[in-house]
């Protein structure tokens, strides 16, 4: 299992401190982050894959895979609006771009494409637009697209926005299927009761870490007690 | 990189959006449309070369036959109209426009952007506009320039309106304003 | 996004892209050096018949196509009824909508594809300075996807000013809408940062 190992990391912006001195290891299957809205979640992934560099602290990242550059390809990161993720207008030009920039040649672009989508069942999606597929088809698009690269690690930043009930239930299938390290940031807590270990981020630092037992039970009777904007 | 790119594409497709929006009826009876502004814009906020470059995708795709310019005008027509030395003019006229308020970074971003919008939205835009023209409607420079009156008092208003609006997006969203950086 | 075409396929459509645009630079040029309106008139209505041997909704919309001229013809009209000679601006009226019209006739028969192979060997020189060719046709990509979606933002803006005041907008809501644009860019540009190595 890869490894992300977090040395007192700070960031700040414009003035505010965002994130403070985050101290951690991450090394299990399925990691959950929770927090309200503005607790920092977004940033902490985005440091977590190398978007953005923190202003205190260091972030190791261990994987099988040596890899110098920064974002690292090997970190994938799906974002919580498909419509600010997906650039060309087919199924396979989408999913091929990060196989190009990875140096894959056309031929195997075309046969990892293939895999891909037989693995989460939509094959027949071969040569359709993505104007055409709904909300959620599409988010799992930019899933398909990351996890084709195979990264060895997928950040998940609230990507089940403004989805209904069952598609949320159906993306949540394909999610628990997925092979590598998982980091999900989400709202929908039933979906992270499966999870290996939630951190629960209020202010920009970590309130509370463990299994989702322990940990989710404490969040809802916070936040229910904590009504306010 | 990504976000000079993103920003270059986005601005271009700005442009598009601001010549399909519909028309405003000046007091003299002319209709303006917002793109020229859109023009303006790339320059005073994406800066010179970025600015250019913006303006020189739109136009690009206008060739190609996207009906891209006010009014669903596009492909080689547009070449063929009156209008032609404008449309040719229009990356110029952002480039310049960037530059002016590129170099003037010590002076408030409203005054260098009103002064980039005049000097390269208007005074540089009409030359290639006018000698356009001129050679369309079969009339001497003089006599083109005098018909160039027409766009003169919409011009100077979207200056205007492009100088505050790049003033206000430096203060909203600094780091995007990329001619002052 | 569509490119402006004939509602209907035609034969022109089987003639290469090269060979349209050449003739049209030829006829072009050529056309400047007529000085009979007679010629002129003849030459217009010849274009016009030849639309209409493709049928009557292509002919329709053609000349639904020359209307952004007609400003001009108006000025022209006036100017030269002013000096008197009226001639020479039905000459400059008839001029305008042929070239117009022939220009129109090649892009409409035309597949963007073609158009834009002719542009790349045009540009094709441009590749041995510092232009990222790559940066170049990620930009296009991106153009053609957020066109629909700013103008969507823009109708969307539209609405909710017209409903909160109850009259049409015009200037007020290019700030937001600008400003929709740039957190866009900020979103978009960190999606193609993490799948992409660009070279800075």
């Amino acid at each position: 299992m890869p490894k992300l190992v977090l040395n007192e990391i700070s960031y700040s912006a414009f003035g505010k401190v965002i994130l403070e001195n985050l101290k951690f290891t991450l090394d299990e299957k399925s990691i959950g982050i929770i927090g309200r809205n503005g607790s920092g979640k977004s940033t902490l992934a985005k440091i977590l894959c190398g978007l953005i560099e923190p202003s205190k602290g260091e972030l190791k990242v261990h994987t099988n895979k040596i890899t110098g550059t920064h974002p690292s390809l090997n970190i994938g990161i799906v974002f919580q609006n498909p419509d600010h993720q997906i650039i060309f207008g087919t199924v396979e030009d989408e999913i091929g771009f990060g196989l190009k920039n990875l140096g894959y040649s056309k031929s195997e672009i075309k046969k990892k494409t293939n895999e891909t989508l037989k693995k989460f069942n939509k094959s027949s999606w071969i040569g359709l637009s993505t104007a055409t597929l709904s909300q959620g088809q599409r988010q799992l698009l930019c899933i398909m697209s990351v996890f084709a690269m195979d990264p060895a690690i997928l950040i998940l930043d609230e990507v089940f926005s403004g989805l209904d009930l069952p598609t949320k239930k159906a993306l949540d299938i394909y999610i628990k299927d997925l092979p590598q390290m998982v980091i999900h940031i989400t709202h929908d807590l039933p979906s992270l009761q499966s999870c290996d270990r939630i951190i629960w981020l209020e202010n920009g630092t970590m309130f509370l870490d463990g299994p989702p037992t322990s940990v989710l039970p404490e969040y809802s009777k916070h936040m229910h007690k904590h009504v306010s904007l | 990189m990504e976000k000079k790119i993103v920003l270059v594409s986005l601005f271009a497709a700005l442009i598009a959006v601001l010549g399909l929006a519909p028309k405003v009826m000046l007091a003299s009876g002319v209709p303006i449309t917002a793109q020229s502004m859109g023009i303006m814009l790339c320059g005073t906020v994406l800066g010179a070369q970025r600015g250019a470059l913006a303006v020189l995708l739109f136009i690009t795709l206008t060739a190609l036959g996207l009906p891209l310019l006010s009014g669903g005008r596009g492909g080689l027509g547009v070449f063929a109209s009156p209008s032609v030395g404008f449309i040719v003019g229009f990356p110029l006229a952002a480039f310049v426009a960037g530059w002016i308020t590129s170099k003037l970074k010590l002076i408030n971003v409203f005054y260098s952007s009103l002064l980039g919008a005049i000097i390269g939205g208007i005074l540089i835009l009409y030359i290639p506009g006018i000698v356009g023209m001129s050679i369309m409607l079969d009339k001497s420079i003089s006599e083109a320039a005098l018909i160039a009156l027409i766009y003169l008092p919409g011009d100077c208003i979207k200056a205007f309106l492009c100088a505050m609006l790049t003033h206000t997006l430096f203060k909203l969203r600094p780091e995007n304003v990329l001619s002052r950086i | 996004m569509l490119a402006l075409r004939y509602p209907q396929q035609t034969w022109l459509e089987k003639i290469p892209a090269s060979l349209k645009m050449a003739l049209l630079a030829i006829a072009t040029s050529g056309i400047f050096f007529i000085d009979s309106t007679k010629i002129m008139f003849l030459l217009f209505v010849a274009t016009i018949s030849f639309q209409f041997l493709f049928g009557w909704q292509i002919l329709k919309f053609s000349l639904g196509l020359l209307k952004p001229l007609l400003p001009f013809v108006a000025i022209i009209a006036f100017w030269h009824l002013f000096t008197g000679d009226l001639t020479q601006g039905l000459l400059i009226i008839l001029r305008l909508f042929l070239i117009f019209n022939l220009a129109n006739i090649v892009t409409c028969s035309t597949n963007m594809g073609e158009i834009s192979e002719i542009i790349e060997k045009i540009l094709s020189p441009l590749r041995f300075t510092k232009i990222n060719i790559q940066a170049v046709s990620l930009c296009v990509i991106i153009f053609i996807r957020f066109t629909p979606i700013v103008l969507e933002r823009h109708k969307i803006l539209h609405l909710a000013y017209k409903c909160r005041s109850g009259k049409r907008p015009s200037w007020q809501i290019i700030l937001p809408l600008i400003l929709t644009v740039m957190d866009d860019a900020d979103h978009v540009a960190q999606s193609l940062r993490s799948r992409s190595n660009l070279k800075v």
